[in-house]
């Protein structure tokens, strides 16, 4: 009876928690969804922009494109978008006065970028708008958000910003205060205890799953840094080539392509991007690229660089071949054996 | 009577040991947080370990609701009975549990310090230290990468092997070693442990304050005394050894007397 009601409450809690796939680096959403603006006149529209990847994204920026009589007036960037953080703009969308009644296609145009090392990448992306205009008021005032012009800076996220260590480590010394306080010899301790502890349950899951929590974890769980977890040891000095291998890249004469996989995230990935660096500034034959798992987990699937769901970097593989090696250990040695050639 | 008992505990470690082994099937990396330690490094991981987890998120200095909202739910349904019956590695220490000892209260409190050094360590190196000495993430990161081609045997690797050859080698010495002392899972879970709906129930007036339930606990508490202890891993043990009915073990969804 115990066994089966604690496999009934373990599909209970695995159902509750169930998977679902990861999403692009910013996610962008318009509210209202369906925008009405009379003419003349102008509708605030809030745009959230929600960075759900392990990144940080720089200098997000919005224009409007394809509106006709619509125009919003220029909204500074928003300079950073943290980890699994968000922000919005609230703009002041605007009509002509001339504007002829009816349905509009317009959309929202977005730029960003990220970067690993001195490595930078733009990103483009793009939010279609559902617009209305309205015949203008017949009389009165003119919307009271036109009075002042459109309010388009970058306003944070009401919510609090990335919390620093010290207020988590705050809140979860309070809470863990206050559930042995609960859950000590106080009279009624337990009942008060569950209480709490539930609306932990409730509470927490509802705002982490809202604020995509769940594939942060999948995120983190998803991808093997080497030196994370003990495998190797990290290391942030700049590679050094033998001249032993100097010798030997500079004999290299059959074309070699290298793809080195990294996370932004990884600790071992700079030294093993740098040495790939280094090696092909020592031979006209070695083509390399990089390849962010998070954002291409389909091209480390095909260079086998995935076990059982987790990829592991850093990884970097011979193509013609399809030979790969994994980590930093020793890897002037590793890496010349991959290309081929002895010091 | 003991057979009543022990059978649906070795399913529900079983049960443990199928999930924290389920990416055999290939299905990969879920949302799920486990309910106790086990590597998400392991390459046959499907769930996120809760410990790993806390740690990246103090780097990456993120409020941990979903984190919260799973240990509580976990907590909430049993407790440390996940310790008791689910955890692979306190299956591994069941399964190394020669020599029953008595636990010594302050040195249990160090599982305490061991979670409060991980989120500290964390927050002032951004890293996950822990992870580098984990005895879980030892055996089931470590070594089967080992055999995958992926680690070598280097200095990281061989303290993780150090780490782990301790571990076993306290856990054979006294039983539930890491549970009892040291595992930081285990602290967070404890803290749930009286609220908890998987109970250990004692009818004082039927106790005939044999001890007889002390000698079989495997945590080495005094299951007659304090049923509700911190340290109890609720594997029942101690209501098979009782020989008048006065401990029981079972869900309590409201409050009793």
């Amino acid at each position: 009876m115990i066994f089966r009601r604690a496999l009934a409450a373990a599909a209970f809690v695995l159902i509750g928690l169930g998977a679902s796939a990861q999403e692009p680096i910013l996610r962008f959403s318009v509210d209202p969804s369906a925008i009405v603006v009379p003419a003349g006149g102008t509708a605030t529209v809030t745009v959230r922009v929600e960075n759900e990847s392990l990144r940080e994204a720089d200098d997000v920026e919005v224009t409007l494109v394809g509106s006709g009589p619509l125009s919003i007036e220029p909204a500074p960037p928003i300079r950073v978008v943290p980890p699994f953080e968000a922000a919005r703009w609230d703009l002041a969308l605007a009509a002509d006065a001339g504007a002829a009644p009816g349905a509009l296609e317009a959309r929202l145009e977005f730029v960003y970028t990220y970067c690993v090392g001195d490595l930078c990448f733009q990103i483009f992306d793009a939010y279609p708008l559902e617009v209305r205009i309205d015949a203008p008021a017949a009389d009165g005032p003119p919307r009271e958000d036109t009075a002042g012009g459109a309010e388009t800076s970058p306003i944070p996220e009401q919510r609090a910003p990335a919390a620093s260590p010290w207020r988590w480590g705050a809140a979860a010394a309070a809470g863990v205060a206050l559930v042995i306080v609960l859950v000590g010899r106080v009279a009624g301790g337990r009942a008060a205890a569950r209480a709490m502890i539930g609306v932990l349950v409730l509470g927490g899951l509802a705002v982490g799953v809202a604020r995509r929590q769940h594939e942060q974890a999948q995120a983190i769980g998803s991808v093997l840094c080497t030196s994370c977890v003990g495998i190797e040891e990290p290391s942030r000095a700049a590679p050094e080539l033998s001249s032993g291998a100097i010798d030997a890249l500079a004999r290299l004469a059959e074309p070699r392509e290298l793809v080195v996989f990294y996370a932004p995230w990884c600790h071992s990935c700079p030294y093993a991007e740098a040495m790939v660096e280094a090696a092909a500034a020592r031979s006209e034959s070695i083509r390399y690229r990089f390849v962010n798992v998070e954002e291409d987990p389909e091209a480390a699937r095909e260079a086998g660089i995935v076990e059982s769901g987790r990829t592991i970097v850093p990884a970097i593989l011979r193509v013609d071949t399809g030979d790969v090696l994994f980590g930093i250990d020793h890897l002037e040695r590793r890496l010349l054996e991959l290309i081929g050639v002895s010091p | 009577m003991r057979e009543r008992r022990i059978r649906p505990r070795r399913f529900g470690q079983a049960a443990g040991l199928l999930l924290g082994l389920f990416g055999v099937t290939g299905i990969g990396m879920t949302h799920l947080i486990f309910p106790g330690l086990h590597c998400y490094a392991c390459p046959w991981a499907v769930t996120v370990c809760p410990i790993g987890l806390m740690q990246n998120l103090v780097i990456f200095g993120t409020v941990p609701f979903f984190w919260i909202g799973a240990i509580a739910a976990y907590g909430l349904l049993a407790g440390r009975g996940f310790c008791g019956w689910f955890c692979p590695f306190g299956t591994l220490n069941d399964l190394l549990a020669f020599r029953r000892a008595r636990i010594r209260r302050p040195a249990s409190l160090i599982k305490f310090g061991v979670l409060a050094g991980t989120i500290v360590a964390a927050w002032a190196l951004a890293d996950t230290m822990f992870c580098k000495l984990c005895p879980a993430a030892s055996l089931e990161a470590s070594i089967p990468y080992l055999f995958l081609g992926v680690a070598s045997v280097n200095r990281p690797f061989l303290v993780h092997m150090g780490v782990l050859g301790g571990t076993l080698i306290g856990m054979v010495l006294i039983a539930r070693f890491w549970c009892r002392y040291l595992c930081p899972m285990g602290a967070l879970l404890s803290l749930f442990n009286r609220a908890s709906f998987l109970r250990i129930r004692l009818r004082s007036d039927l106790c005939a304050d044999c001890g007889a339930c002390t000698a079989e606990c495997p945590m080495g508490i005094e299951p007659h005394r304090d049923h509700d202890d911190h340290n109890c891993i609720k594997c029942g043990d101690c209501t098979d050894a009782c020989p008048s009915g006065a401990l029981s073990i079972g869900w309590s969804w409201r409050r009793r007397p």
